[in-house]
């Protein structure tokens, strides 16, 4: 998708249940359970400890400092990948809530140090080298890394950095952060003394690190057991190529249309090149797995130089953008450029499953030769209920359909009222993406009937 | 879809983004309360 760029959208509410009722309290229950588990060290810290209180901004720096160091644990949970932690918000979601619990650590962090440090300057001494040596630079490295998580992240382009090693670095700073937090609070012992809240820190710690071991370690190992083969790569249309993988020597990967893959290519999963891409071809096959990708950065550049047998893993499927958890109910599909790769899996599946519901697709692109799949697209109206609206912003001179840009007007002339058996999926560049989840809200469909979710990860 | 390496800032208006912000300045708000009750209790 152009947007200047590439996001990938995904959907934004729950995968299992989207009444508004089911909707609401899945969020209230998530986040309950993340109030409870940030607060945690804050609550082991405070019972059965009976010193009195050093005073109020001595206490208030040290509380700050336990919440923080449970949401620096918790960034483990956030990005692991594990099954259910993103169900309720849509995978992207999930990653822009990492990114703002990011920064609230950090705040959180940095304010129980200063806190303490102005409270009372004889804390000044942690980062005394000649009192401890190995104290002070553990303290002033975990605020050097904390910080840089932190820049390198918003910055990473600015820093000429690329996507492989920011992801790396990001990985491993964190660790050290949370790392030296546990030993920081174990080495201080005045509110986490006792061995069973020793055992708990140690614990709820070791659990975030094990997660992000779990998904840059085991998670590869378990690949290895289900390789693929890449058997064909042909071009779509303009920049845009197909990579047609087959399963080796195992059934495939059972998917829901409209969900996405981590792709690594090469001999073995253990690579820094691992990347999210929709899957294109329909859940109901499990013989080939299609990739549509445009080549738009340096990895995807290379798509069109992979050679046929060359071997692939797939991490997945993850994703909620799909129209599976709702038999029956009438989907409005907006795509813009590479946008349309999940949608074009959700129509290959549901023309496989001759499943009856009505559909609208609106499709934009920029030329005629950068729209991929135009004419399966009007093949699969005669298997489907499907009204499809090409858009082009810069149309053959023979061209009959829709010119511009997806705008107002040309939303206006073809969705349908607003109704609750209605679906919304969008996907598309940013400023398409913009531009069309103002006119749902304005048009009054409710975030819960609204699948868009975007990658921007860094 | 492209990948990451092609990602980049963006700071568009997107109904998610607010509400998971929203949503993130309640936790920290909540949490604070808590540590004010930390901070005041003895």
């Amino acid at each position: 998708m152009p947007a200047c760029i590439m996001t990938r959208v995904r959907t934004f509410c729950t995968i299992m249940d989207r009444s508004k009722s089911g909707y609401r309290s899945q969020v209230v229950i998530w986040l309950a359970c993340y109030l409870l588990l940030i607060l945690a060290p804050l609550l082991v810290a405070w019972i059965g400890h009976p010193e009195p209180s050093r005073g109020f901004w001595i206490e208030f720096g040290v509380g700050l400092g336990f919440v923080g160091m449970a949401i620096m644990v918790l960034q483990f949970v956030l990005t692991a990948r594990v099954p259910g932690v993103a169900t309720p918000f849509g995978t992207d979601a999930m990653l822009q809530f990492h990114r703002q619990a990011g920064f609230t650590a950090y705040l959180f962090i940095l304010a129980h140090a200063l806190i303490l440090l102005v409270s009372n300057p004889e804390y000044l001494s942690f980062f005394d080298p000649r009192i401890n040596a190995p104290r002070a630079m553990a303290l002033v490295t975990v605020l050097i890394m904390l910080t840089l998580l932190i820049v390198l992240t918003i910055s990473r382009t600015w820093f000429r950095i690329t996507y492989e090693w920011w992801r790396l670095s990001h990985g491993a700073m964190a660790l050290g952060v949370a790392m030296i937090g546990l030993g920081h609070i174990l080495m201080v012992g005045f509110y986490i003394s006792s061995f069973w809240k020793q055992a708990f820190m140690v614990l709820m710690t070791g659990a975030g690190i094990s997660l992000l071991l779990f998904s840059r370690v085991i998670n590869p190992r378990l690949m290895l057991k289900q390789p693929y083969r890449t058997v064909e790569i042909h071009q779509e249309a303009d920049r845009i190529w197909t990579l047609a993988l087959e399963p080796v020597g195992h059934s495939g990967l059972k998917f829901q249309p409209g969900q996405f893959v981590w792709l690594t290519l090469g001999d073995q999963p253990y690579s820094l090149q691992q990347h999210p891409f929709s899957l294109a071809s329909s859940a109901q096959r499990r013989d080939q797995y299609l990739l549509t990708i445009k080549a738009l950065g340096d990895f995807t550049e290379s798509i069109r130089r992979v050679q046929p047998g060359t071997s692939a893993w797939l991490e997945g499927p993850y994703g909620a953008f799909t129209p599976d958890q709702r038999p029956g109910i009438d989907a409005v599909m907006i795509a813009g450029g590479i946008g349309i790769t999940p949608i074009i899996s959700i129509l290959r599946t549901l023309a496989d499953r001759d499943d009856p519901r009505r559909l609208v697709l609106i499709y934009g692109a920029v030329r005629l030769d950068a729209m991929a799949f135009i004419s399966e697209i009007e093949t699969l109206k005669e298997r489907l209920n499907l009204t499809f609206i090409p858009v082009l912003e810069h149309p053959p001179e023979d061209w009959h359909g829709e010119t511009g840009r997806i705008n107002e007007s040309i939303m206006d002339k073809y969705m349908p009222p607003v109704s609750e058996t209605v679906e919304h999926f969008v996907c598309g560049p940013e400023p398409m993406m913009d531009l069309v989840e103002s006119y749902l809200n304005q048009r009054g469909v409710p975030i819960r009937k609204l699948h868009s979710e975007r990658f921007k990860i860094v | 879809m492209p990948g990451p390496d092609t990602l980049h800032k963006h700071a568009g208006f997107t109904m998610q983004h607010i509400f998971v912000r929203r949503l993130m300045i309640l936790i920290a708000l909540i949490a604070l309360i808590a540590v004010l009750f930390f901070a005041m209790r003895g």
